[in-house]
């Protein structure tokens, strides 16, 4: 019996000490890879890479910094909640967090990655389109916040808190990624995963170059601007549009899901942009040639009721895919599958007729204005259903703009004349798109858009992202204030 | 055994020498569970005469004389004394000696030590206190029972977990929870998808077990007690001994237990009721404010009906209700005439009820014992629909003894718990945001109806919500709280295997083996549907999903110990654990429903708003572990333990092995300085150990990912509805050296007992802290990624916790009085965080519960009022200027927590009564931050009189005067015949003089949507946890007359009151469930009162 028991004991000795010694490793091994998330970039095609990025493009374009940017330059009023504070110009370097890490890390971060699989194909097509999408992204973030990183960027965990460049210095880096860009497009290559364009590189070099011309306003090259534009998007076909859908979370415009799905009521159009439009108004810019009623109903609703019961305008959501008493043709602007612009030939269109105004050429920047006339006269700017409301785009005529004309009420000098109803039209054509406060900024309010009630200024920057602040030493912190304007809109336009 | 048979046969024969008068009979049972109990001592007081209790816990003893006393006497339970006056039959229940209890403790694997004997202190929980608290989950009944343990409850519904915590919080963005081990077998205890700030109020799977089968739970709060589960140990273990069967020679123990329980709301926000829908003063339909019209000055009577030709509402009662005109300054009501308010906090609720069946029996003979438990609850909530919880719990334990040194067992659990929950929280389809932000003049009950259009158009069931009151707008704003009991519903069902097998080998007497191996592996599938009109989700939404969840563990083990010499006693343990726990989800969502009305199907959508998802891991751990025990002179005893651990979860180039040492010792100087009848028992202890947090699984990797784009606000863009299907790097960078995090931690205490240990104290202080803490942190973005993961965080605790246990009063009568109280505290701070200012844990942008360096864990981080060396900013009216910076507005954690317990008892009667108290600490009241800006808070609905002198000068937010505004006619300001003005709000003097709060504060910056510190408020409380009076009858003559052992009536009241300065819902709540996030209070489901009535029959 004892024997047993020892030997028994002995076995269990044994076995309790294998298995002390199995190494623990070997239990644990090879249980350190996602079973279900990609983490080998190596499968990914560049294909991919292009519509993430492209994805992304929408989202700076488009996203909350669009409608903030409306909220401050007349387009939208902020009703409710923190949108009644942001409209007031409450605002923290955390309501920039989004747009900021959108640029830097779903743009530049995916484009690096891109060029790097692009390159190795020798698909020059899809390097020129990444580096055209750089241009635009880069340039976007100089408007708004003047001095930001670009040399150095990207490169964690080598380079973890990037400098600052000069905004000059961006916007001149912004003009070399576009050269780069349009000329990559003319090489060999592929722009598969590219749906901003359908993969057509004519349409992309035209994009960069518009482009071009937009950035080359902003920096007050006026002769490159008219360079640029005329080798820019050339009609509406070419615009870049950014598609959606009739899926919330997925491909709804992002205006319709923040003010119906996300945040109903935060948003209002109790502002100057639809008054400008309604020839109701004592403000209204309806005159003889010109009458903007369908285009009024298109972008605004009048008299609330959507979101609002008492209101006088909301940005029009009314989408066809409701079935709440919406006949067809009546999708607004801001409907949940409406294509929202990013650059478009209506805005070559304005440059064009901005730059020659801006370089003493009348005659070409009236005419350049009047091409956009003749096409908003054909009804194509907005949907069908709304055309029989009114409209009328005849053609201006110089005298129009003398003193006295149905375009100078108050006797200014011709040419200004011509250039504020310039600047009133990119204003209105541009409604929802943050270029329209950048012309606010840039031009020193030259169209005089009211201010917030008891407001005596109007915030000329973004403020920089919370969490860049919070992490990088290098982040300018002088004259870097929601009124300080960007150096190259500090000077008088 | 040989021994018992010999004492009893010696006793029998010594009672048939002294055979004398009269011989007593009877039995003796236990107060637990009725069971006959053999081997109980029965001496004649005053002689050596006595025998001892037969298998069927019968006896005979011979009395010398009439006027003699029984003395009863058995190891762990109380000693009895009865007077046998001229009876001759005596039955003695006996009860359970609580100090004695307490005296045997398990350590972290589930070995029983002596707890006298430890270094570390450790706080034992009967099973039956948890089951007597009334709550029908296990986790929120221990609540107040342990000193250094806080529970805090998801929120009052049914099903709804916890947030447990021991000790202060010791990892920053990790787990917070404590590892969970029953039978030695390490369980579950997932809240998933709970740290949102929308959805449903999530269970803790620590409530599928039933608390009726817990014999006692082991609160193991330090480092060197939990050190023995290394990198899982971090925040403690709680260590679960289910019930077993005892050895009753065959005889079969059956108990009933029936609980039937009502519950209520216990707290809710004050709202107004003087001030209608509206803004400026002016009564306005459809508006979302309630800054309107004053109710009571309205003309009175029912509303008009709409005018021929204009839209309207037609409810299922048949009453109809048109658009009212809006009001205008020179008349303020507008076409409003109706006084009626209601009272939005009872919109959806009502009185609750559960009912709960339990029935257990066991048996055992010497070699098999076992115990098989069912129990059913079924419980509605206090939300009207849709809101219950269904469990049914099956348990069998067995034990056997194959050979005399072979033991095996098998215990098994089975659970099926059912439940609806109903949303809640930051959500438009939420049910306390729909509520209490509707007007008071909105009468809810109204929530459907048949719209008819201007153009005779009709649209069929058509919610109706306040924003939208006859349903003409296409959007109902937020959604009607009856709609959205009604028509969204959240069904949860899971179902749970839990079990273990256990092998105990004794080849010798110093020598044991042990191997403990199991599984716990459940399912809940999930449904959320919401209807196509809810706010929430506008054209519907369906999300049917499975989480699965299964681990592994094996424990294999050996123990030797040895006595050397009086002097000197040993034993060592060595063992292996292996463990393997794997997650599964997988699901889909759709929106946009095809058919509206159709029953909940995931086709009913187009292909494009189809989004399935799925997700898996694994996490594999092994480790051998060592505990090595001293005893010196019987007095010091010292505990050594150790353990090396390999994990999946750690970089691949991190070190593969991390060591977790732990030791403590204790001493017994009473065995020095003696005892006498004031000083019986003192203990000094002191321990030091490390254990750990294992990271998350595959933070090592960089992940690609469907590229989205997500907006401030919410508006997304998906990568896979996007050219050919957008991909990007993900922008969290992973890292291969990611490491499990290290807690140290120091402990010293004290444990002393006077007067015959009737009172006990205990005291111990803890000083802890955890490097190497896993974060997130903030990367700049410009480098390419948002965040990383890293080793970078660190965060240190200490703390104090107290006891003290007394036997007050022990009549011969049998009235005993009893009282617990615990105290304990912690101070917590954040070290590192690697560079960031914070980190949010939980909540929302400008509201949230953060991580910031140098403040304790969970600061409440948002936007304050401007400052300038200590003076506010004001604007040129005099009012304060929001800061947008954010910054920490408030703690909450609190100062100390205690509870204060009493037993009375009296023949059959128990009275007990536990008080709870959480002092300091405060919340976010972002429910009344968000009723500001409605109007809707009685907070909001002040008057005040001002002179005319006073309203010249008085200005308002939007920079006019009280008397300007009345000179234009506002309606915001009513002037009195005697010259002055009337307005709605307050006076107050922020520094430049006194400016008076109204509507334009209170929506701008005095609205919590704007700023969070005015909103912060102290969260201290103090409550009568419980209540409970039972009666337990188990005389002879009821017992011979029913055939019963013992039947017990109980009422338990739970939260029967509740004090505290806070003014939302009661903050014993969060609004993120167990998240590390805490304090925060945003529309989430209120808590509960409970009044419960118990029997229990033991046959």
């Amino acid at each position: 019996m004892k024997k047993i028991k020892i030997k028994m004991f002995g076995r269990l000795c044994v076995l309790l000490t294998m298995m002390l010694l199995v190494n623990c490793n070997e239990l644990t091994d090879n249980l350190s890879t996602d079973p279900v998330n990609v983490t080998d970039p190596s499968v990914i095609a560049t294909s991919k890479y292009m519509s993430g990025v492209e994805v992304s493009v929408i989202g700076s374009y488009e996203g909350d910094i669009a409608r903030l940017a409306g909220m401050w330059c007349g387009y939208f009023s902020g009703e409710d909640r923190q949108y009644a504070g942001i409209g007031n110009y409450v605002v923290s370097g955390q309501d920039f967090n989004v747009l900021w890490a959108n640029i830097y890390t779903s743009v530049f971060a995916n484009t690096k990655l891109l060029k790097q699989n692009a390159k190795r194909s020798n698909n020059f097509v899809s390097e020129g389109i990444a580096q055209a999408i750089e241009g635009m992204n880069i340039g976007l973030a100089a408007d708004l916040w003047g001095d930001v990183p670009f040399t150095g960027i990207t490169s964690y965990p080598s380079n973890a808190t990037p400098s600052f460049d000069s905004q000059a210095n961006v916007y001149a880096s912004a003009q070399v990624l576009l050269d780069s860009a349009i000329s990559n497009l003319d090489k060999s290559g592929n722009a598969d995963g590219d749906f901003l364009m359908d993969g057509d590189t004519d349409a992309w070099i035209a994009v960069a170059h518009t482009i071009k011309a937009r950035l080359y306003l902003h920096t007050r090259n006026y002769p490159k601007a008219i360079e640029e534009a005329s080798s820019g998007i050339g009609s509406t076909a070419g615009n870049m549009m950014a598609t959606h859908g009739e899926a919330y979370l997925q491909n709804f415009n992002m205006y319709y899901s923040f003010m119906t799905y996300d945040r109903s009521s935060y948003l209002g159009a109790n502002s100057f942009a639809p008054a400008l439009l309604d020839n109701t108004t004592a403000i209204s810019r309806n005159n003889s040639k010109t009458d903007e009623t369908a285009r009024l109903n298109y972008y605004y609703y009048p008299g609330g009721g959507l979101n609002f019961s008492e209101i006088s305008y909301e940005p029009n959501v009314q989408c066809a895919f409701d079935d709440w008493d919406n006949p067809e043709d009546q999708d607004g602007f801001f409907g949940g599958k409406t294509s929202f612009p990013i650059v478009t030939f209506e805005e070559n269109q304005l440059i064009l007729a901005e730059a020659y105004a801006k370089n003493n050429d009348v005659d070409n920047a009236l005419a350049s204005l009047n091409l956009l006339r003749a096409y908003y006269a054909t009804g194509a700017h907005v949907n069908s259903g709304y055309l029989s409301l009114g409209y009328n785009y005849e053609a201006y005529t110089s005298s129009d703009f003398e003193p006295g004309g149905i375009e100078n009420g108050d006797n200014i000098a011709m040419d200004k004349a011509l250039l504020r109803e310039i600047l009133e039209e990119r204003y209105v054509t541009l409604i929802g798109q943050i270029e329209g406060y950048n012309d606010m900024r840039r031009t020193g309010n030259l169209l005089n858009i009211p201010l917030p009630a008891g407001k005596t200024d109007f915030p000329k920057r973004g403020l920089y992202a919370q969490n860049e602040v919070n992490t990088n030493p290098n982040v300018p912190t002088n004259s870097v204030g929601l009124y300080d304007p960007v150096t190259a809109f500090s000077t008088p336009y | 055994m040989k021994k018992f048979l010999l004492a009893f046969w010696l006793t029998l024969i010594a009672c048939a020498v002294f055979a004398q008068v009269r011989t007593i009979t009877g039995s003796v049972t236990s107060s637990e569970d009725g069971s006959a109990m053999p081997g109980v001592n029965i001496v004649i007081k005053g002689t050596t005469n006595g025998t001892v209790t037969g298998t069927d816990g019968k006896y005979s003893v011979d009395s010398p004389a009439a006027g003699a006393t029984l003395v009863f006497s058995f190891i762990g339970m109380e000693t009895a004394e009865i007077q046998i006056g001229d009876r001759t039959s005596v039955n003695v229940t006996m009860k359970i000696d609580v100090t004695q209890l307490e005296e045997v403790v398990v350590n972290a694997i589930g070995e029983t030590r002596s707890e006298d004997k430890m270094g570390v202190a450790s706080s034992t929980i009967a099973g039956n206190a948890v089951a007597q608290s009334g709550e029908p989950g296990l986790v929120n009944g221990l609540a107040g029972k342990a000193p250094g343990m806080i529970i805090t409850r998801n929120g009052g519904d049914p099903g709804a977990g916890a947030y447990i915590q021991l000790r202060g919080q010791s990892t920053i963005t990790g787990d917070l929870q404590p590892l969970i081990v029953i039978d030695g077998m390490p369980m579950f205890n997932s809240t998933i998808m709970m740290a949102s700030t929308g959805g449903t109020q999530q269970q803790s799977r620590l409530n599928d077990i039933n608390p009726a089968d817990i014999a006692s739970i082991e609160v193991i709060k330090s480092a060197a007690g939990a050190a023995l589960w290394g990198s899982r140990a971090a925040n403690g273990v709680i260590v679960i001994t289910t019930k077993k069967g005892k050895n009753s020679h065959g005889k079969l123990s059956v108990t009933y237990t029936g609980t039937v329980s009502f519950d209520k709301v216990n707290k809710m926000p004050k709202l107004q009721r003087q001030f209608g829908q509206g803004a400026g003063g002016l009564f306005s339909t459809g508006t979302s404010a309630s800054y309107g019209d004053q109710i009571e000055t309205r003309p009175g009577g029912s509303d008009p009906l709409p005018a021929p030709g204009a839209p309207y509402i037609v409810f299922p009662d048949g009453t109809i209700r048109g658009n009212i005109a809006a009001g205008t300054n020179p008349s303020p009501h507008g076409g409003k005439a109706s006084t009626d308010t209601y009272d939005h906090t009872k919109d959806a609720f009502q009185t609750g009820h559960f009912v709960e069946h339990g029935l257990s029996i066991s048996s055992g003979g010497d070699r098999t014992q076992f115990y098989a438990s069912y129990s059913n609850l079924s419980q509605e909530g206090v939300i009207r629909q849709n809101s219950d919880y269904n469990k049914n719990v099956a348990r069998v334990n067995l034990r056997t003894a194959i050979t005399d040194k072979l033991t095996a067992g098998v215990n098994v659990n089975f659970s099926n718990v059912r439940s609806n929950r109903i949303q809640q929280g930051s959500n438009t389809s939420g049910l306390l945001l729909g509520a209490v932000r509707t007007a008071p003049d909105f009468n809810n009950e109204q929530y459907i109806g048949t719209a008819i259009g201007a153009s005779g158009g009709i649209i069929l069931n058509k919610e109706v919500s306040y924003r939208n009151p006859i349903g003409a707008n296409a959007t109902p704003g937020y959604d009607n709280p009856y709609w959205t009991i009604n028509k969204n519903k959240s069904f949860s069902v899971v179902n749970r295997f839990l079990g273990n097998f256990e092998l105990n080998y004794d080849p010798t007497e110093w020598l044991n083996f042990k191997a403990n191996a199991g599984v716990d592996t459940y399912a809940d599938r999930r449904t959320d549907f919401t209807n196509a009109q809810s706010q929430a989700s506008l054209g519907g939404s369906y999300s049917e999903q499975y989480f699965q969840e299964s681990q592994w563990n094996a424990n294999l083990y050996g123990n030797a110990k040895k006595k050397f010499s009086d002097f000197f006693a040993g034993s060592i343990l060595v063992g292996f654990n292996y463990n393997n726990r794997q997650f599964n989800n997988v699901g889909a969502t759709v929106t946009n429903f095809i058919i509206p009305d159709a029953p909940p199907n995931l086709i009913n959508s187009p292909s494009s708003n189809r989004t399935p998802f799925n997700a898996a891991s694994t996490i594999r751990t092994s480790a051998a572990f060592t505990e090595i025990n001293g005893e010196f002179a019987d007095q010091i005893f010292i505990t050594l333990t150790g353990r090396a651990e390999s994990a999946s979860t750690f970089g691949p180039l991190a070190k593969s092995l991390f060591y977790y040492p732990s030791a403590s010792a204790a001493w017994q100087f009473s065995k020095v300085t003696g005892t006498n009848n004031f000083f019986s028992f003192g203990k000094l202890r002191a321990s030091y150990g490390i254990v750990g947090k294992q990271p998350d699984p595959y933070l090592n990797l960089t992940q690609f990912v469907p590229q989205n784009f997500t907006d401030s606000f919410g508006p997304t863009l998906t990568g896979s509805s996007y050219g050919v299907g957008g991909y990007a790097i993900s922008n969290v960078a992973g890292n291969q050296r990611i490491r499990p995090e290290k807690k140290h931690e120091t402990e010293v205490g004290l444990d002393l007992r006077f007067f015959e240990d009737k009172i006990t104290f205990g005291a111990t202080a803890f000083y802890n802290k955890t490097t190497d803490a896993i974060l997130q942190t903030q990367v700049a973005p410009t480098s390419g990624y948002t965040n990383t993961i890293a080793n970078a965080g660190s965060i240190e605790n200490k703390g104090a916790e107290l006891s003290l246990g007394a036997t007050w009063v022990k009549l011969k009568n049998g009235f005993t009085w009893n009282t617990n109280l615990i105290w304990s505290a912690y101070r917590n701070k954040v070290l590192d965080l690697a560079g960031s200012d914070y980190v949010i844990l939980s909540g929302f942008v400008n509201g949230s519960s953060a991580a910031a360096k140098g403040k304790p864990l969970g600061v409440i981080y948002g936007t304050g009022y401007t400052y300038d060396a200590g003076n506010l900013v004001l604007d040129a009216n005099g009012f304060p200027t929001v800061d947008p910076n954010l910054v920490a507005v408030g703690n909450p954690n609190p100062k100390y927590r205690a509870s204060a317990a009493n037993t009375f008892g009296y023949k059959g009667f128990t009275l007990y009564a536990l008080f709870e108290f959480s002092v300091g600490g405060q919340m976010w009241n972002g429910t009344e931050g968000a009723m500001f800006n409605f109007g809707t808070s009685q907070q909001t609905a002040s008057r005040t009189t001002v002179s005319a002198a006073d309203a010249a000068n008085l200005k308002t937010y939007d920079g006019k005067t009280i008397a300007s505004l009345a000179a234009a006619g506002s309606a915001r300001v009513l002037s009195n015949a005697d010259g002055s003005y009337t307005f709605r709000g307050t006076v107050k003097d922020f520094g430049s003089g006194n400016v008076a709060l109204d509507e334009k504060w209170y929506t701008g910056a005095g609205n919590g949507f704007n700023v969070v510190s005015p909103f912060v408020q102290d969260a201290t409380w103090s409550r009568l946890r419980e209540l409970t009076l039972s009666y337990t009858i188990n005389t002879d003559g009821f017992r011979s007359f029913t055939k019963l052992q013992s039947v017990t009536f109980g009422v338990t009241g739970r939260n029967l009151f509740l004090w505290t300065p806070y003014r939302g819902i009661d903050p014993d709540t969060n609004l993120t469930g167990p998240s590390n996030g805490r304090g925060l209070d945003y529309f989430q489901n209120p808590n509960t009162r409970s009044v419960l009535a118990k029997l229990t029959v033991n046959f």
